[in-house]
């Protein structure tokens, strides 16, 4: 099920309210209880196997590891520091590692060997192999807690961050659980939840679904070849498509959040604003913060991070950021991503480093943001390029060619033609040209964290401002009329929008 | 007391009831928004899909707006009652043929054509039809040749996942957005907007542009045929070109969606003809001027007679599938383009360069059901082709070709400059259409 469906909005997220709200009056576990199965219902319903009837081997699959995780994360927290419980650790790692590489990995090894493999990815294996490994090992560093298995099975399958994160934290979640934070305050966090979601729906389907019918139209033309893509398309393309990956996983994480609120439960927060970043290393602590967090913390610093000298850090780092391009997929376009960004994060300590040593003043901020924005975007196309490696169609020559295509184009070296004429257009000058006016909204408005500062939508997010509230400023929601009046213009535009299926681009990953 | 300037970090500021009131307010409205929208759509069923006891079909059946959702309602028109005869195709199909002439006697036939449908959509809708029609006799397949070789389609933006013909969609998703949601809403609004003018209607675009039966008949385009040709049909050539010279091989997908709706139509004992919609004469030449890698498509021409022999020998006791060509330079198909500023330059048997109108479909259909021909020149419009005597249709359209170059010199030599303009400017922009002709 994805958020942005009829059947979540209007049936699934409504009951799964109504009986939590009953059912928590009575027991607590039992409400905890009801919530798993909407969980496995949410998850189930969907089949990742369109070609074959519905089985319920991919609840069984994802219960199953629930299970197993649970009981050798008890025995690894009763054998934390211990050799036993190191190799139980190792056993309980390698074991999740080659259920997920065997699901997202061995077809595309097979192919490699001439080999035709079709294996179908579970969904979200990628999400709950993560923050199920990230849980033994803190079983076996004595971070964990005795939890009760009701809770853990929320904590990994509770519904709002089951398919594409956040990322979360046993303890981040945990603690919520028993601490029972849905009865205090149940229309604040009613009302805050509720204006997340829909600001979240209103990003994903007035913004991201309409500049996506451009990128992909441009894309699709520069990976079938069929002609030299022009200057302006190939800048239209790149920038709508950081458009619409921007909205698209803004306002799914929102719509995680704004979920997880209405329960009274808090997620971490995994987007601020990453196109405001003013360098690389700031762009990946504000883009999925929450894999960045899991990568640095469980393969960054596991590797040696930064303390065993120059070399070794730069290496670690390229490791990391191409393992990371890997997990989203297994080929060409994903690797070249994930190098590049290695490459850019090497490049801006090296930068740190030198204008450290040379006691030089860092770059003016506008021209900072839009040097990180530029790397950024490059970086993107071989991203998106991605979507043509991957599926049933899907081939690495086309990826290379709509990267080089596209790249080319950006750069010159197909000439300087402007927008091409009717014979040859995939994508109306003027609707390309509305698409990218929505940079200046992402450059120039708050975002939604900011503006619901002052009731914390998330976890975290005083580590942007220090912890400081500060003073009231206009423009921060409150439960007023104008703020009512806002909320409702912004579910009016966006049920007028809400007509088509689209899934969000993370939930491939 | 003094209101607090600052609020404590844990997200617990202002008074309950503020927030209760803001809740309880959006999702008052937001319940109130769904009802309405699913009351109207309930009595409108304005998609053919949202049918309840309370529906008033006697009403709004004559009046449905199905134009944006025509995947949608012409799947929910194929269900709505046990159908004789379909016809299948894209926007060529939905425009000619004619589901309500006199000839088709008691039968129930409806026009099942889809704007930019492709074979693979045309064989989900086969799919489609043997679930929820046990008496269908006969389908029409119109095909694109262009279809056979573009492996993509346009299925994706033009509505077929959101509609029932989409095999693997979400059954629950789909029928809550046909009830709840915005697009039977407008379409509502259009079809009660249309309802109400009907008694004083005095334009076409009073009305909505397809009738009960899903024939395109109205509120086409409004534009001279010269220049809707200019401006879109020789671009559209230019485009199919474009591609076709990067990539001529058949789509395999495509491919096995012929074979598909062939076998699957056989197996049921349903009568299937196939048709090769016409394009105009001017368009047709757009191909050879422009250097087509096959402007006489003998290599798609080649792959349907196959599939069709193939599906013949492989089903002895069903009716033959046979095979009408009506794509040459035919009189019919050289129909005068008159230059612009001349009287409406509406021409009498097409809308535009790839679409025939009714007048053409009457003569195809006659043709093709063996009925009694009114005019002199359709008597010879169309062609049976086969495996054997497709080499010679090959070589008849080269020589049509040569023909209507002499016959037709102005118009040719108006197409000939245009093409020459749009291959040599890439970068300035023309004018756009108007929104109303049909992709082909």
């Amino acid at each position: 099920m994805i958020f942005n469906s009829y059947t979540y909005l209007l049936i699934f997220l409504p009951l799964a309210l109504l009986g939590f709200s009953i059912i928590a009056r009575h027991g607590l576990r039992a409400g905890f209880g009801w919530l798993v199965v909407m969980s496995l219902v949410f998850y189930g319903w969907w089949n990742p196997d369109a070609s074959k009837p519905w089985s319920p081997f991919y609840v069984a699959l994802i219960l199953g590891s629930c299970v197993g995780n649970y009981f050798f994360g008890r025995y690894i927290s009763g054998h934390k520091h211990t050799p036993i419980g190191k190799k139980i650790l190792t056993v309980g790692v390698v074991a999740n590692l080659g259920l997920l590489g065997y699901y997202k990995y061995a077809g595309f090894l097979a192919g490699l060997m001439g080999v035709e493999l079709h294996i179908v990815l579970p969904l979200a294996i990628s999400f709950f192999t993560f923050l199920q490994i990230a849980y033994l090992v803190d079983a076996f560093r004595g971070e964990t807690e005795e939890y009760h298995f009701t809770d853990y099975l929320l904590f990994v399958t509770f519904f709002p961050h089951l398919i594409a994160g956040p990322l979360v934290h046993h303890k981040e979640m945990l603690p919520q659980f028993t601490k029972q934070t849905w009865r205090n305050h149940k229309w604040t966090n009613l009302s805050v939840g509720l204006t997340t979601l829909v600001l979240g729906l209103f990003k994903k389907v007035v913004i991201a679904d309409n500049a996506a019918v451009i990128a992909n139209a441009i894309f699709g033309l520069a990976a079938r070849d069929e002609r030299a893509i022009t200057i302006l398309e190939g800048w239209a393309a790149v920038t709508t498509y950081a458009i619409q990956l921007y909205f698209d996983f803004s306002g799914y994480s929102d719509m995680a959040i704004g979920s997880a609120r209405l329960f009274g439960i808090r997620f971490p927060l995994n987007f601020h604003s990453p196109y405001k970043a003013v360098s690389v290393v700031e762009f990946w602590r504000r883009w999925h913060m929450t894999l960045s967090r899991f990568l640095r913390d469980y393969l960054y610093f596991p590797l040696g991070g930064n303390r065993k000298g120059k070399a070794r850090r730069y290496l670690n780092l390229m490791l990391t950021m191409v393992l990371g391009g890997i997990w989203h997929g297994a080929g060409f376009a994903f690797l070249l991503w994930g190098f590049l960004h290695g490459l850019y994060l090497c490049l801006n300590h090296a930068w740190a480093a030198f204008r450290k040593k040379h006691n030089l003043a860092p770059l003016p901020k506008p021209l900072a943001i839009a040097l990180t924005f530029l790397a950024v975007l490059i970086a993107w196309v071989p991203f998106k390029a991605g979507s043509f490696e991957h599926g049933t169609s899907g081939s690495t020559a086309q990826a290379i060619t709509a990267t080089k295509n596209i790249l080319a184009a950006m750069f010159g070296f197909n000439g300087f033609h402007g927008w091409p004429d009717n014979s040859a257009y995939v994508a109306k000058d003027a609707h390309a040209f509305r698409a990218c006016l929505w940079l200046f909204v992402i450059w120039l408005a708050p975002n939604t964290q900011e503006f619901l500062r002052r009731y914390s939508p998330a976890l975290d997010v005083g580590a942007f401002d220090g912890n400081r509230v500060g003073p009231r400023r206009w423009w921060q929601w409150r439960p007023t009329g104008m703020w009512f009046a806002f909320t409702l213009i912004l579910l009016i535009i966006t049920i007028a929008q809400f007509d088509k299926v689209s899934e969000f681009i993370y939930f491939q990953f | 007391m003094a209101r607090p300037s600052t609020i404590h970090r844990s997200g617990l500021a202002g008074s309950q009831k503020a927030f209760r009131r803001f809740f309880i307010g959006i999702v008052g409205c937001f319940t109130f928004v769904m009802a309405t929208f699913s009351f109207i759509n309930t009595w409108v069923n304005p998609l053919w899909v949202s049918h309840a006891p309370w529906t008033n079909d006697a009403k709004f059946s004559d009046h449905r707006q199905i134009y944006r959702n025509l995947r949608t309602a012409k799947a929910g028109l194929a269900r709505s009652k046990q159908w004789d005869v379909a016809f299948l195709g894209s926007s060529r199909v939905a425009i000619a043929l004619d589901p309500a002439l006199k000839q088709w006697g008691d039968q129930k036939v409806v026009n099942l054509g889809l704007s930019g449908g492709s074979l693979n959509e045309q064989s989900a809708f086969v799919d489609y039809l043997s679930e929820h029609q046990q008496h269908l006799k006969t389908i029409f397949l119109g095909i694109d040749l262009t279809d056979l070789t573009e492996p993509n389609d346009m299925a994706k933006n033009a509505g077929f996942y959101e509609s029932p013909l989409n095999p693997a969609g979400d059954v629950v998703e789909r029928e809550v957005r046909y009830v709840a949601g915005i697009s039977s809403f407008l379409a509502s609004v259009n079809t009660i907007k249309s309802a109400g003018k009907a008694a004083t209607a005095t334009k076409e675009s009073d009305m909505p542009p397809y009738t009960p039966l899903g024939h395109w008949l109205r509120n086409r385009s409004v534009r001279p045929a010269r220049d809707i040709i200019l401006t879109d049909s020789i671009p559209h050539a230019i485009r199919m070109i474009r591609q076709r010279k990067s990539k001529l091989e058949i789509s395999p997908k495509k491919r096995a969606a012929l074979v598909h709706i062939l076998s699957s139509c056989l197996e049921r004992n349903v009568e299937v003809k196939i048709l090769l919609p016409p394009n105009h004469s001017a368009y047709l030449s757009v191909f050879f001027l422009n250097q087509d890698p096959d402007p006489t498509f003998s290599g798609v021409r080649k792959a349907i007679v196959e599939e069709v022999a193939a599906a013949n020998a492989a089903h002895p006791s069903s009716k033959p599938v046979v095979v009408w060509d009506f794509i040459d330079f035919h009189p019919l198909n050289s129909e005068t383009i008159p230059p612009v500023g001349v009287g409406d330059g509406k021409l009498h048997y097409w809308a535009d360069g790839t679409h025939g109108l009714e007048t053409l479909g009457n003569v195809m259909l006659a043709r093709m059901n063996d009925w009694q021909i009114e005019s002199k020149q359709g008597a010879d419009y169309g062609t049976v082709i086969n495996v054997q005597n497709l080499p010679a249709r090959l070589a008849d359209i080269q020589i049509q070709y040569e023909r209507y170059q002499t016959q037709h010199h102005e118009e040719f030599k108006f197409v000939a400059e245009s093409v020459s303009h749009y291959a040599d400017d890439k970068t300035k922009p023309k004018d756009e259409d108007d929104g109303q002709n049909p992709p082909p």
